[in-house]
């Protein structure tokens, strides 16, 4: 196990921000995760919402005593324990001859590879959920192959549907809702991300894996 | 329970949100001016974060299907009852059976808050009856919807605060530096000497300010953000999240308001000045 230069930073009146190396880095998603856990053991009562190299830990009370707030962070840093989250590995299955990707043609002729090829290339990875934001149950998914890489759309679409599947840049991820969106749209999932018979009423959490498959 | 004669501008039902799913994207949601949402319910003896109507803007014409007691805080509404003229607001008021109450535009603020004894009932999504874009079925109201009456129990029974109302003409909006506070330093554009205006594009997700200020090119590793958090944009735009708004972001993080200054900007309308002024935290 690694101990990181992390970084505790007042956030608000009720919040501190925990930050690592600012990298896309599963050591470093790994460790927020080992962090997180130990922090939900000490304080119960607070959010905490880990993203790539950041954790936000926000308690219910303002915090009176910030320099022992801090200090009590820390000393929970050094008693994480180190057991690797258990990822959960999701498959999704992906219809990339739907109409909703409606940019997958285009991406291919740029990137001068067969549709096929580019679905080999999209099914092939294993990817992690390093972040959930944007949308609720929006997953920023890593681990996109570089030969997939695409740049985001110039002008955003006003309306991205439902179940969309995008690129953008070196991350790839659903749509779980209608919304404004610039990503390149390559096909469509009818995945539901929302549970809502009950909590934690959503299936994915960060630090789970997604595997996408030809449907 | 009520009914809604005229739904008014985004009248929807909001509590104190849902704060705890922010781990998976959700927004926290919720009254936009909190304090004013909680002194209505106060008013009425319920738990602060019972369910009430928030309406911006312009609020609802609605009827009583039955009798009971309401209060209104917030913005203020010149609010008229077809039996008894005009209704005052910050008390608690008895109103009766087909009794119908009209809101009309605001006339000062933006945001006006109506609680009824025992709260207003809806449907509960993750633990909050805020209605939320993506998260609850319904956004806003629309004419002829009927609202229950609770009582709502599964609520935060907080306990009484002593509250005042959100101060309307407050200009001043306080801020905790942060996280990228030293890119915006290195743009040697002073922020606390600027005038800012609320631009038309104000909601609640966000509130973006104007003038623009420089642009930049950083663009950061995606990151959490909260309700309050000052985004500044590369085209030099500053937005100003809000209770709606996204819980992760790529921008800078400037400031991060106070949550009494987040209540102040809730009830500010197009073109309004506002100005920026640091606060420390206390170590």
């Amino acid at each position: 196990m690694k101990d990181y230069p992390i970084k505790i930073v007042p956030y608000s009146a009720h919040a501190l921000l925990i930050q690592w190396p600012e990298e896309i880095d599963e050591d470093i998603l790994q460790d927020v995760l080992a962090f997180k856990a130990r922090l939900e053991g000490a304080f119960p009562e607070a959010l905490l919402t880990p993203c790539y190299h950041s954790l936000l830990l926000v308690f219910r009370n303002l915090i009176k005593d910030l320099t022992g707030t801090i200090e009590a962070v820390l000393a929970q840093y050094e008693k994480r324990f180190f057991e690797p989250y258990e990822a959960r590995v999701f498959e999704i299955a992906v219809d990339y001859q739907s109409e909703v990707g409606m940019d997958l043609e285009e991406v291919c002729q740029a990137l001068n590879m067969s549709i096929p090829t580019f679905i080999d290339w999209h099914t092939s990875a294993l990817y992690t959920v390093y972040g959930l934001g944007f949308l609720p149950g929006f997953m920023y998914l890593g681990g996109l192959p570089e030969a997939i890489h695409y740049p985001r759309r110039d002008r955003p679409r006003l309306r991205v549907p439902a179940g969309a599947v995008g690129i953008g840049g070196r991350q790839t991820g659903i749509y779980p809702m209608e919304a404004p969106g610039g990503w390149q749209l390559i096909g469509y999932s009818d995945f539901q991300v929302i549970d809502r018979n009950g909590p934690p009423f959503f299936k994915v959490k960060v630090g789970d894996q997604i595997r996408f498959v030809q449907q | 329970m009520l009914r809604i004669l005229q739904p008014g501008n985004y009248t929807s039902l909001q509590d104190l949100g849902r704060w705890k799913m922010h781990t998976f994207g959700v927004p926290f949601s919720g009254a936009m001016d909190r304090n004013s949402a909680m002194l209505a319910n106060m008013l009425v003896n319920n738990p602060l974060g019972a369910p009430l109507l928030e309406f911006t803007l312009v609020g609802p014409k609605i009827q009583w299907i039955k009798s009971g007691i309401a209060a209104f805080a917030g913005g203020f509404f010149d609010v008229q009852s077809n039996l008894y003229g005009p209704v005052p607001s910050q008390l608690p008021v008895r109103f009766v059976e087909n009794e119908i109450w009209t809101f009309g535009s605001v006339k000062k603020g933006l945001r006006g808050y109506l609680a009824v004894k025992g709260g207003l009932f809806g449907t509960s999504v993750m633990d909050s009856y805020s209605m939320s874009l993506g998260v609850t079925e319904q956004v806003v109201f629309k004419k002829n919807d009927l609202i229950p009456f609770g009582p709502i129990i599964d609520v935060e029974s907080t306990t009484y605060a002593q509250l005042k109302a959100t101060p309307l003409d407050e200009p001043i909006i306080f801020g905790y530096k942060g996280p990228e506070w030293h890119l915006w330093e290195q743009s040697g554009y002073d922020l606390f000497l600027q005038e800012w205006r609320v631009s038309k594009e104000h909601n609640r997700m966000g509130v973006r300010l104007l003038p623009y200020a420089p642009k930049h090119k950083y663009s950061l590793l995606t990151a959490p953000v909260l309700p309050g958090t000052v985004q500044w944009t590369p085209s030099g735009q500053l937005i100003v999240l809000m209770r709606e708004g996204q819980t992760t972001g790529g921008y800078p993080r400037i400031l991060q308001l106070t949550e009494a200054s987040i209540n102040v900007l809730a009830q500010k309308n197009t073109n309004q000045s506002i100005f920026i002024l640091a606060k420390k935290l206390n170590p």
